[in-house]
């Protein structure tokens, strides 16, 4: 076994919790049928791209390259911004269902360009302009073209001439389950010197909003000095741990909680806010960012200016660690052996897709089956969604008759609270019960044990209707769809007969 | 099992079954003209499933004998089905001789039915509803045996249609298949013809020949049309972002390539047919999986001018160094370019191409024809190198 499999021994065996971290963040959390609590059942236009930045989430959150442990409790994401956009960019946009010409589209460019199985390595490449992102233009021209025109791509609206825009590289390393270690590589693609504000940001999910009795996560600063910024984590359910921001020039603190000022016009409680951030840097606004350092979302300030083909790399670290000295932090935790774990486990994912890859493979087709692949394991998603509380929140009680029919009125056992494979986790970040039993095929060539937990969440009582349905999607859960999983699950089994010479019976 | 098949004749509805606008009508809507209609696609899942429920049953019954029942029970509903699909001798099944294809059937009101005859994949699945056996179980439960011959000669006008599943095939294999040999023949020569589902990426989900044929259908005075639209979708059908008028779909194809490995794995080397159609070149059905397979990874792979089919004309993807070697996995492919059409990192079921590549690189025809029903749908122990 090479050290990417014994991790997941180590996982499966409950030795060590390899895949509590991973990407399960998803790209978007606006637009989603959970956040909706319209009359009409308009999810797309309920809540918005526009509001995302302003207004919290219930269910689950969003954000670029972003991480999260398997609870969704906090969150890591990148945010930036060009000096010229309107806001700044957290979350990738696109056009939701009704305003494109072909339904939904993510106008970006992102590419999912490695991961290990318990995602102990992974990078992720976003391409963003240096002039202005054109929301509005990729809205109304597409609007104006018609089913039977092309869509309107970003590339189209001339942002990227002369390569005026940077590459942003996203890695990620495990030091160990807990212990992970994240890299920021950017380059200046243009032919003229550039600016950017970097600001890599650290989050809670918003769970003390809604009326119910749980205690309000905090961030706060350690330590604040030219050789950057020391945050401390603490929440009841994760505990204590620490974030490094090697260099950051600032640590800005916010809430994660709903601007109502600006989206309603009713005050806000505290002056702290979700875009309390974007205002900061956008808007020059120093009184929304808290002063006395402390908040449930943080992010690091980076400003960059970067000179024609130049690039810059910065360094993180999210600990569970203690730590002994805050004036020898930088020292220890980014010290040689900073770099040696970066190295060491982007070779362990070299050998792990080394044993995989067929002798007959030329360099082109390893490149293509290893990036299908950490698109696969990108791919997956914290999907959240108790149905039932839902429903309530909606006005609908069960077993009580004569209500009026709302969306899936008729699958409040249903509690989603897992891991899961998405179809694309901008334009579909939801599962779909046939979509899923393709993934396994190709999700059980690199974790045997994700594939099947897939297949059988899907049987679970918390998913599985009374009647026997498998869950079709959120939009509609008694949607009928291919019976595919039968063939999943027995190809799968067969697989595995072949493979370890023994099939899974139970 | 039946909750979509309202006359309980074991053909079977159910709406738009994850394919989107490939009718002509919408297919989870009540229809234009009345009636309702018995869905080609619908009742093959359903035998496949059947199969592949059957086929678990069997797994488990060869360890314990108390899943017998269960693998009864698959294995007449399966039967049953199948049945339901061809009704001989009756007009109005989902089979026309004349084309040798299978379509949908409009049901009206005044009992009347026709086939609705759009070259589609809605026609294509029932020759994916199959799977082989190995005798082992036979070997083991002789009453199985017995059942199936129960029922088939009972039903004689069935038999003339449907493969028998009691004839031994190659290394003494059983065939569960809608399709006998010279139905398969026929079906083949159509999905393998380059102007109908062929393309240079895959198989398509519908036929090129309604480019110059669409399909029409009048209703009073309105006029429903499918034609061959192999790119971005042209109707608001399910917000209009999924097209299954033509372009390549990696799951559809994931079980076309299953279906030939189990027409393989029963007929053997000796049945060659010709791929394309018309090439004049034989290949055996694994030799086909293959070609198909090769089509579908070109999607991705560098061709020999460097460039990738997926990004298509975009120069920006084509030649630049930070672009060109990023593939993206869309949600499905343009039936004629391969480039990448939908939602663009659907690396969900599109990313089941690594699956694909890695098991036509992992073993040898010859192997997985010797040996037993797993090595046909994985890799085997220590892959075998292909020279």
């Amino acid at each position: 076994m090479n050290v990417e499999q014994c991790r997941l021994q180590e996982a499966k065996t409950k030795k060590a919790p390899w895949k509590k971290w991973g990407p399960y963040l998803s790209e978007r959390q606006w637009g989603t049928v959970r956040e909706d609590y319209s009359e009409s059942g308009d999810a797309w236009n309920y809540f918005p791209h526009d509001h995302a930045r302003s207004r919290a989430y219930r269910w689950g959150e969003d954000g670029l390259a972003g991480i999260s442990d398997d609870r969704q409790i906090l969150c890591f994401a990148l945010a930036l911004w060009n000096g010229k956009d309107p806001i700044v960019k957290e979350r990738l946009f696109g056009l939701t269902g009704p305003e494109g010409n072909h339904g939904e589209d993510v106008k970006e460019y992102y590419f999912y360009l490695d991961s290990t199985p318990t995602h102990s390595y992974m990078k992720y490449l976003y391409k963003y302009p240096q002039a202005a992102y054109p929301y509005d233009d990729l809205v109304a021209t597409n609007r104006d073209r018609g089913r039977s025109k092309p869509e309107y791509e970003l590339l189209d609206t001339g942002v990227f001439n002369q390569d005026r825009y940077f590459d942003v590289f996203v890695e990620y390393a495990k030091a160990s389950p807990e212990d992970i270690l994240i890299q920021i590589t950017v380059h200046n693609r243009g032919p003229e010197q550039a600016t950017l504000q970097l600001l890599p940001t650290l989050w809670f999910r918003n769970e003390w909003s809604w009326g119910e009795d749980v205690a309000r996560p905090v961030l706060s600063q350690l330590a604040q000095d030219k050789t950057g910024g020391i945050a401390a984590l603490s929440h009841q359910g994760l505990g204590e741990s620490f974030f490094y921001a090697e260099g950051a020039s600032a640590l800005l603190f916010t809430e994660n909680e709903t601007n109502t000022q600006h989206l309603v016009g009713t005050p806000n409680p505290s002056p702290y806010v979700k875009d309390g951030i974007n205002n900061f840097i956008i808007h020059n606004k120093t009184d929304a960012v808290n002063p006395e350092k402390k908040g449930t979302k943080v992010s690091a300030h980076y400003p960059l200016t970067l000179g024609a083909g130049e690039s810059r790399t910065i360094r993180l670290r999210l600990s569970d660690q203690p730590m002994k000295d805050a004036k020898k932090a930088f020292a220890e935790q980014f010290g040689k052996a900073y770099e040696s774990v970066f190295k060491t486990r982007l070779q362990e994912a070299d050998a792990f897709y080394a044993a995989l890859m067929p002798d007959s493979f030329n360099s082109d087709q390893m490149l293509v089956m290893r990036q299908a692949l950490a698109g696969m394991l990108w791919s997956k998603q914290f999907f959240f969604y108790d149905v039932g509380k839902w429903l309530k929140q909606h006005g609908i009680q069960p077993f009580k008759a004569n209500q009026r029919s709302i969306r899936n009125d008729r699958w409040g056992h249903m509690v989603n609270a897992d891991i899961i494979s998405m179809p694309d986790k901008w334009e579909y970040p939801w599962y779909a019960a046939w979509d899923l039993a393709f993934h396994v095929t190709a999700l059980t060539l690199v974790d045997a044990d994700f594939g099947k937990e897939q297949l059988e969440l899907m049987l679970k009582s918390r998913y599985l209707h009374p009647s026997g349905q498998i869950p079709a999607y959120e939009w509609n859960f008694g949607d009928v769809n291919p019976p595919v999983h039968a063939w999943s699950t027995i190809y799968t089994y067969l697989t595995e007969k072949a493979y370890c010479g023994k099939g899974d019976i139970s | 099992m039946n909750r979509k098949d309202r006359a309980g004749n074991n053909a079977f509805e159910g709406g738009f079954l994850g394919l989107d606008n490939i009718g002509i009508f919408d297919r989870s809507s009540p229809l234009p003209t009345g009636g309702y209609l018995e869905q080609a696609d619908g009742t093959a899942w359903m035998v496949l499933f059947c199969q592949n429920m059957l086929e678990i049953a069997v797994e488990l019954a060869i360890v314990n004998p108390a899943y017998i029942n269960i693998t009864t029970k698959f294995l007449e509903h399966f039967l049953l089905i199948a049945s339901g699909m061809i009704r001989p001798g009756e007009e109005g099944g989902m089979w026309d001789e004349q084309d040798g294809f299978f379509y949908d059937v409009l049901c009206l009101p005044d009992r009347r039915s026709e086939r609705l005859k759009v070259r589609s994949m809605v026609g294509l699945l029932p020759f994916c509803a199959v799977t082989i056996f190995e005798r082992k179980l036979l070997n083991k439960y002789p009453e199985l045996g017995s059942i199936v011959s129960g029922h088939l000669n009972a039903r004689p006008e069935l038999m003339a249609f449907i493969h028998d599943p009691q004839k031994p095939g190659n290394n003494e294999r059983l065939l569960g298949s809608i399709l006998n040999e010279t139905n398969l023949r026929r079906m083949l020569t159509i999905m393998l013809d380059e102007n109908e589902f062929l393309s240079p990426f895959g198989i398509r989900a519908l036929s090129r020949i309604h480019k110059d044929q669409p399909f029409i259908y009048r209703v009073g005075d309105q006029e429903h049309r499918v034609s061959y639209v192999p790119g971005e979708g042209d109707s608001g059908m399910f917000g209009g972002n999924s097209n299954w008028r033509g372009p390549i779909w990696m799951p559809v194809n994931m079980l076309i390539l299953r279906a030939l490995f189990q027409y393989y794995l029963y007929y053997g080397n000796s049945f060659t047919i010709e791929c394309p159609t018309g090439s004049g070149k034989q290949m055996n059905l694994y030799e086909v999986a293959e070609e198909i397979g090769r089509r579908l990874t070109n999607i991705f792979l560098k061709d020999e001018q460097g460039k990738r089919p997926v990004h298509g004309t975009s120069q920006k993807f084509q030649e630049d160094p930070h672009w060109r070697d990023y593939p993206l996995f869309y949600e499905y492919f343009h039936g004629d370019t391969g480039v990448g059409v939908g939602a663009s990192h659907q690396t969900g079921w599109s990313g089941a191409i690594a699956r694909i590549m890695h098991l036509f690189a992992s073993f040898e025809a010859q192997e997985i024809l010797d040996q037993s029903k797993e090595k046909s749908v994985s890799q085997t122990r220590q892959p075998v190198r292909k020279r």
